[in-house]
Parts: C-alpha cells; structure tokens; sequence
C-alpha cells in the first residue's frame, strides 16, 4: 500500500509533517552529528501507519546489509543491483542472490509497488522527485560518518519497518564488537588507511572514527589532509606512521605508489596490513568485521617491538565471517564470502 | 542614371590602398579596371559593390549613396562576382544558380519570373546542359560560367566582376566576354576587372587604370589604350595592332628598365 | 529522393522509434495495459512518455543546431559545442551540484540555463562586432576551455570521492526518469532556439558561395551571426539542462543526412532535426534495453556511436583521396 507520507533531508521540511512531529523533531538531540539529514523515524511512530511495510524497495548496499539483519525476509520485495555485483556488495552474495534487485530507476522501483523505498545519498535526483510525485514512502539516508550516526540510521530502518527489537540488537552487537575490539593499552599506534589510488580517509569519517576506537591515530590530520584527500608519499616519507593499511583493489595486486621503491626502504618502519575494501563501502553490520581486523592488528603489533619490525604484509584472517555474532535464527548462516588469500 | 564615385580613399592598415579614386559607370556601357597586381581594382570593386566603406569619398548611384540604401534593394541593384569562385557544397549546378535570385525572391518559393531569369542566365552563359551536375564536379572552367549565371540570374543594374576569365579555355572566355558587353547593351551598367589586355580591348567602352591606389588614367578606350598609358600602368611595352577582322589587339612585348 | 519524400520517411522512423522508446525499460509493459489506469499507465504516463518526448526534442535540437553550424562555419566537421556553450551550460549545471542548490527539481536545469546564457554573452563580447570567423571559433574554444576547466577544478574540490562521482555521473548525459516538468521547461526554450535556426536558413545558402557573395546578395552577416549564437546557445542550453552533455549528435546527423537532402545548407535543416531525433530516441530505447546491472550513460552511448562514424568517413576519405 502506498503510503502518504514522505521523508525528506531536512528536519521539519517536510509536508503532511504533523505538529507534534515536529516539535518532538526539534528535542533530537545533537548525537545524530553535525551533518543531520537523516530524517528521524519518529516521525513514523507519530503518523498512524497502518501494518509494518511489506514491500520495502532498497536502492543502496548499505540498507542492504542493515535490512538483511532487521527485516523478514519477506518483507524486502528487492535490493539493489549493487548487492549483486561481488565487488560491490556488502552481503553474502549468496544470500544477496535470494532478493530480486532493481538497477534504481524509477520504473521499476514503481512496478514492485512498494510501501518504503529506502534510498542514499547519491540517488539521481531525477529518479527521487519521480517517486516522491507518485507519493510513496521515501527514506532518505546519509553517507553515516560516525558509529553513532551509523547505530541511529540503523534504529530509524528497524522502526520504519516495524522491527525496532532487532535493530537494537543489531546495535548491541555493534557494542559488543567495539568493545571486544577496544585496546588494552593507551597508546595510539599511528595509523592510515590507504584505498586505491592514493585515497585517504580523514577526519570525521568512519574510518577515522574506527581507527581510533580500536587503538590507533588517524595520521591523516597530522599530514594536513582533508575529509577525503589524496596522500602524497612525501607526506608518508616525512613521518612515517606504524601502520599502514591498504584497501586498494584485490587483495595480492600491489599498488602502484606501494610499489614505489621509496617504500621498501621504511620496511623496518611501516607495517603494511590488508584491509579488505567491502570494510570501507557501508557502516553497520560491517564495522563488526572492520573492528574485528582493526584489533587483530593492533594486538599483533603490541608484541612487536618498533625497531625490530620488519617488513611484512599481514593477510586477512580467514576466520573474520560476515554474520558471525548476530544470533538472528531467521537469518541463515551461510559460509560468509572469503577473501582472497594474498600469494 | 550612373553610378558615381567621387574621391574614395582607403586605408588599411597603414597602406593606402585607394587614393581620391574619381570615376563613373555609365549605363549600358561596359568599363574596365586595368591596373597591375596590388593597384587596389578588387578594393574598388568591393566598394563599388557597397561591402566596404571607404574612409572618405562618396559612390551614388544617381544622388542616393549606396550606403545608405537598403540592404537588399542594392543587392537587386548590384551584382558582384567576387574573383575567389568559392562553391562551399556540393549543390546543384541550378540550385546555385537560383541563388542569384535570393534579393528577388518573395519569402516561400520562386515566381514564374524568377524561373525565367534563371533558365535565361543559363541558356546565356551555356550551362543548360549542367542543369542537374553537381557544382564541385565541374571542371574549372564549368565553375566558372556557372558563377557567371548565378550573376546573371539576378539581372542586376550594375555588374561587377573581378577577373571572371580566370579558369575558362580561350572559347568560353570569349563567350563571357560577349555576354558581358550583351548585358551592357541591354542596359546594364558593368565594370570588369582584367589582365588581358586584349580583353579589354575586345569590350571596353571606358577604362579606368590604377596604379597604387590612384587613378593614372580614365576615359573612352581609344584615348586609353596608348603604348605610354600602359607602361606607366604595367611596368611593360606593348604593342597595339589590329586583326585582319579589324579588332584591335593589344600585346605586351617586354619589360621596361 | 525529394526532400518531401525525404522528410516523411524520417517523420515515419521517427514515430516508429517514439513507439519503441514507450516500450523500451525494465519492466515490460504490454500495450494493451497503457491507458488501463494503474501502475502500468503511470510507468508509460509518467516516466516514458515524458522521457520519450525529450529524446526526441533533444534530437531535434542538437541535430538542427548541427547543420546550422556546419552550414555558418563552411566547414562539415563543426559541431554545436565549438561554440563554448555547452560547457558553459554543464558548468552551471555541475556549480548547482556543488554548492548544493539541486535540492528542487528545477534549481539544476535553471543553473544550467543561466551558464549558457552566460556563455552566450561572453562569446558575444569576445567575438566582438566584426562577423570573422576565425574569432568567433577562437572565442569559442577558449570559452569552452575555461568552462572545461573551471568543473574540472570543482570535480577536484568535491568533499567526497561520492560527491565528485555524482557529478561525473550527471556529466555523462542520461535521461534517466525525466518529467514533465523537465519537458515544460525545456521544450520552450529549444522551440525558441529552433526558430532562430531556421530563420538562418536562407542566409545559410548564401554563404556557399563565400561571404563576399553573400553579403552582394544581401545577406546581413551580423544578424546572422546573432541568430546562429542565440539559437544554438538555446537549444543546446536547454539540451545540457535537461540531459546532461550529449555529443556527436550535431555532428553526425547533418553528416548523414546532406547526401540525401542535396547538399544545400537550407534543404539539411529539417531532415536533421528529424534525423537526430530518431537517433536520439533510438539511443535512448537501446540504453534501457542493453543487459547491464543499471542503464548505460546516454552520452557514453552517442559516443561510442561516433567512434564507428569518423572511422567509416576516415575510410571513405582514404579511398576518395587514393
């Protein structure tokens, strides 16, 4: 059943938005972040809505894996084609290839009926005005750049599709992870998360925000750059950090810069991790497996004496699985996708 | 009624292409531009033609300025054949033609009139044969007489032409020649710029000589094709005889010092 | 073939092509479903027709402003974005991305709207009042050099490696899930700049003989010159704005068409109007009907179109010339 409600990326700007919605809008407190444009689900819980949606349509991987846990299966009536694609998603492809998928645009998102549509950030804006004329039920999610950004997206998907229990154990086991995956010493090991290419994540991103909860420092700050930036080898030259983990491409096909032979001579000074991609592209479910890794280097360097380290890539554990700890009986346990073992 | 032009001069970029050039074109009568390469007869043609202004003098045809008539009524008036036969497309040798009609031509299609003085141009410059020949499949010299009726076609009052001969072999050129001065004697006012000196002979009523921009000589054609006219003009000494039919030739024989 | 004979059979494909385009998506719809009411008629209704209408308007717009080009410049390779403004256009739009303003639907194709405007103006005051050419064209590749990079720079400045791949995406031309609110504030726009065009018509023809005949035929070389910017500047404004850059189009259709419709600058214009919304709408059925996980990029697929083109007029010219 389509629905005459919408949300939109502003609080309070939204029609058919009832006064009460909004005054309680106005209490959310400041823990959802500086760049709030996710519309909180009360507005759900104030509007009188009918069963809990049936039908749920999602054009983003990161809803995915989150929906993967919080909803019935039978409610998803598709995902996103991303889901699909190895290299892109972020859930069991097998379990992935259970849902049908659209490619996002609006004619098919209208041809399953949906009564929610949950979409991201980077929708084209022609496809998001289509669905809004046609008056459906739109959730709208931000890229989340911190945990508690993340924890409060995935609150809002549970109530919107009327399963606010299992998000806030999806959460717990959030909490319980980053827990498991805090340091046992106070010191920061300076650290930096490299993607293709030379692409740095920085300040008030997850990544950064990941890092520092399991035990390291972001150097990407100490080196001037911004919330994305690209680092130049200089930069790393100057002040080498401890850590350095690689996100480029599939695990054992070097990088072009990390071939530069500048960095053969910092071997006794950088430990080069792998850091599987799929752990950079969505927050929620995966930042279990991101903290898991993040703290499985971390102790492994605790044993490790600075000027006795040599160098050493250090493939992923083959243990790390996607849906291990989640104790959802309706959600099959499958194998959980390896990744590729480096030579 | 004559065309008029008192004083024109003209500088550009620094050189003075025309200087206090006087003259007159006489209706039904054909004058020739003589004068050697670089003496400033294309300039004058153009602003004959009222496509450049000169910086001061005055071109009338009767006491209207040029000028200051309206765009397409000088272009039903005059016809200019500018000496690059620029032909951009492939178009229909009558397509090209028609478009010696364009100032005529009412807004949507073509008038009874408009065909007729087409196929006219066409019969006159022998092109009916080529009717349906693509224009830049043509020889040089087809080029040429296909220019020529697109000229024509427009039955203007006064005719300019820049070195029209240029491509065509000796029969065609004679054939333009003579549909020239026909034009002329139906009423016509034209002015030919030419090289060959002959040519000029052949059609001249009046001839009007530049050298450096200014006017060295300008008058009926007898009294301007003298062995002294010309050497000062070209640089050349000729020779000035007549056939056995009684045309008057003129031939350059060499280089003065 | 005559040109009447001409025009209708492009008419008749066209009409043909708009049928495959309603059928043309994801989701089949069966026509006997299109005026049944429901979710079927509001796919067809809603999201294809308008799509479909603008394919073809484009077409038509880009095609004319191609022929009208190559037509002013004598010269068969030009296309109507030598003239800068569909940088300038793209600029407005991707400015509108990047400082955030595409929040309405209408704030991006109105940025888009004003850059070309802009352009158009700056062409204008580059080029100055004389009708050269050559100026003209220099003042256009620097316009659209400076567009170029001005949203590359902004490409470079965007926050997030997302933020950047978006505009790169809208760069890349798609008709993706239009409306009829993109057509109403398009089609206007690029009727007006049509009917510049073809008030150039016969001026156009003029000038094949070069622009000292045309001028003693009466052409105002001026006027025309304003006619040609403001009604390229308008279609293809409007074309960026409601589509992003799509190329080759301009280019390739008059090509096809001038053998056809007998080389005179003025017979072209219809049949490329006609020409290019056919295959406009044609490349837009076929990005929705290729297997691919999301639809192809309506400017990579002309692209990819004119690759072949220039490789069959680069052979053809080898044969002509050996």
């Amino acid at each position: 059943m389509i629905g005459r409600f919408s949300f939109y990326r502003h609080p309070g700007e939204g029609r058919g938005l009832s006064n009460p919605g909004r005054a309680v809008l106005k209490e959310i407190p400041a823990f959802a972040g500086m760049t709030v444009k996710v519309m909180v689900a009360l507005l759900v819980m104030t509007t009188p809505v009918a069963a809990r949606p049936m039908r749920i349509v999602s054009l983003n991987p990161c809803a995915d894996a989150v929906l993967m846990h919080v909803a019935d299966p039978k409610q998803i009536a598709a995902i996103s084609h991303y889901s699909h694609d190895a290299r892109a998603t972020s859930i069991p492809l097998r379990q992935a290839l259970r849902f049908p998928v659209t490619s996002g645009t609006a004619e098919e998102v209208l041809a399953k009926r949906p009564d929610l549509v949950i979409a991201g950030p980077h929708v084209a804006l022609p496809t998001i005005h289509a669905l809004e004329r046609q008056k459906i039920a739109l959730m709208r999610l931000d890229v989340a750049e911190s945990v508690e950004q993340s924890k409060s997206q995935i609150s809002d998907i549970a109530a919107a599709i009327g399963m606010p229990q299992r998000g806030a154990r999806l959460n717990a086991a959030i909490d319980k992870a980053l827990r498991a995956s805090a340091p046992s010493d106070d010191r920061l090991m300076p650290a930096l998360i490299w993607q293709g290419s030379g692409m740095v994540p920085g300040a008030n991103t997850l990544a950064d925000e990941l890092l520092r909860r399991t035990g390291f420092r972001n150097m990407s700050s100490a080196y001037g750059l911004k919330q994305w930036d690209i680092l130049p080898l200089e930069h790393l030259l100057a002040r080498p950090p401890r850590v350095l983990f690689t996100a480029g491409g599939a695990a054992g096909r070097s990088d072009r810069m990390l071939s530069h032979p500048v960095i053969r001579r910092l071997s006794h000074r950088i430990v080069i991790s792998d850091y599987a991609p799929r752990l950079l592209h969505c927050a929620g479910p995966s930042m279990i497996d991101a903290v898991k890794r993040l703290s499985q280097v971390r102790k492994s360097l605790k044993t490790l004496p600075p000027q006795h380290a040599s160098f050493r890539r250090r493939p992923e554990s083959p243990s790390v699985r996607q849906d291990q700890d989640l104790g959802d009986p309706s959600i099959r346990r499958g194998v959980g996708k390896k990744e590729a073992r480096p030579k | 009624m004559d065309m008029t032009f008192d004083g024109i001069s003209l500088n550009l970029r620094g050189r003075q292409i025309l200087d206090a050039v006087t003259g007159t074109l006489r209706q039904g009568r054909v004058t020739v531009i003589l004068g050697a390469n670089g003496a400033g007869k294309s300039t004058l043609l153009s602003c004959l033609a009222g496509l450049r202004h000169p910086d001061s003098g005055r071109i009338s045809i009767g006491d209207r300025d040029i000028n200051r008539l309206d765009r397409l009524e000088r272009a039903r008036m005059i016809g200019l054949l500018p000496q690059q036969g620029d032909i951009h497309w492939d178009i229909d040798v009558t397509a090209l033609v028609s478009l010696g009609r364009m100032p005529h031509r009412g807004r949507w299609g073509m008038s009874d009139a408009d065909h007729h003085a087409i196929q006219a141009a066409m019969a006159a410059t022998d092109c009916t044969h080529l009717a349906k020949r693509k224009a830049l499949r043509l020889s040089g010299g087809e080029q040429g007489r296909v220019l020529l009726a697109r000229i024509l076609a427009g039955e203007p009052q006064w005719l300019l032409a820049d070195e029209p001969l240029a491509s065509l072999d000796p029969a065609h050129q004679l054939d333009v020649l003579d549909r020239l001065k026909q034009c002329a004697r139906t009423g016509a006012g034209v002015a030919v710029v030419l090289h060959e000196l002959t040519h000029a002979a052949r059609i001249a009523d009046d001839i009007l000589v530049l050298k450096e921009g200014r006017v060295i000589a300008y008058g009926p054609r007898d009294q301007v094709l003298t062995p002294d006219i010309l050497a000062n003009a070209y640089g050349v000494e000729v020779h000035i005889g007549t056939s056995p039919a009684g045309d008057m030739m003129v031939v350059p024989i060499r280089r003065i010092a | 073939m005559t040109q009447l004979r001409l025009n209708l059979l492009l008419l008749g494909a066209l009409l043909a092509a708009m049928l495959v385009s309603l059928l043309s998506g994801k989701v089949w719809v069966p026509p006997g479903d299109w005026l049944r009411g429901d979710l079927a008629s509001l796919i067809i209704l809603e999201l294809r027709l308008p799509r479909t209408i603008l394919a073809a308007a484009i077409g038509a717009a880009l095609g004319m402003s191609g022929a009208v080009m190559q037509g002013y410049l004598r010269n068969p390779l030009a296309d109507p974005g030598l003239f800068g403004v569909s940088g300038s256009a793209a600029l407005g739009a991707v400015s509108s991305l990047y400082f955030g303003y595409a929040i309405s639907a209408l704030l991006l194709p109105l940025f888009a709207l004003a850059g070309a405007a802009i352009g158009m103006s700056l062409l204008a005051m580059l080029a100055g009042r004389s009708g050269s050419l050559i100026l003209f064209t220099l003042a256009g590749m620097i316009l659209a050099s400076i567009s170029g990079s001005l949203t590359s720079l902004l490409i470079s400045l965007a926050p997030t490696p997302f933020a950047a791949s978006e505009i790169v995406t809208w760069l890349l031309g798609a008709l993706t899930d239009r409306s009829w609110d993109d057509v109403r504030l398009a089609l206007p726009v690029m009727a007006a700049g049509m009917i510049a065009l073809a008030f150039t018509a016969r001026s156009l023809d003029a000038l094949t003989l070069g622009e000292a005949a045309a001028r003693s035929l009466g052409v105002d070389v001026r006027r025309l010159q304003w006619l040609v910017v403001l009604g390229v500047g308008l279609t293809v404004g409007a074309s960026v704005a409601a589509a992003g850059i799509i190329g080759f189009v301009g280019l390739i259709v008059p090509h096809l068409v001038r053998p056809l419709a007998g080389h005179r600058p003025s017979a072209v214009l219809l049949p490329s109007a006609l020409a290019g919304a056919l295959l406009l709408t044609l490349a837009d059925s076929l990005v929705r009907i290729v297997p691919s996980a999301s639809e192809l990029r309506l400017g990579i697929a002309m692209s990819l179109l004119g690759a072949p083109f220039f490789l069959a007029l680069l052979f053809r010219m080898r044969r002509e010339l050996a």
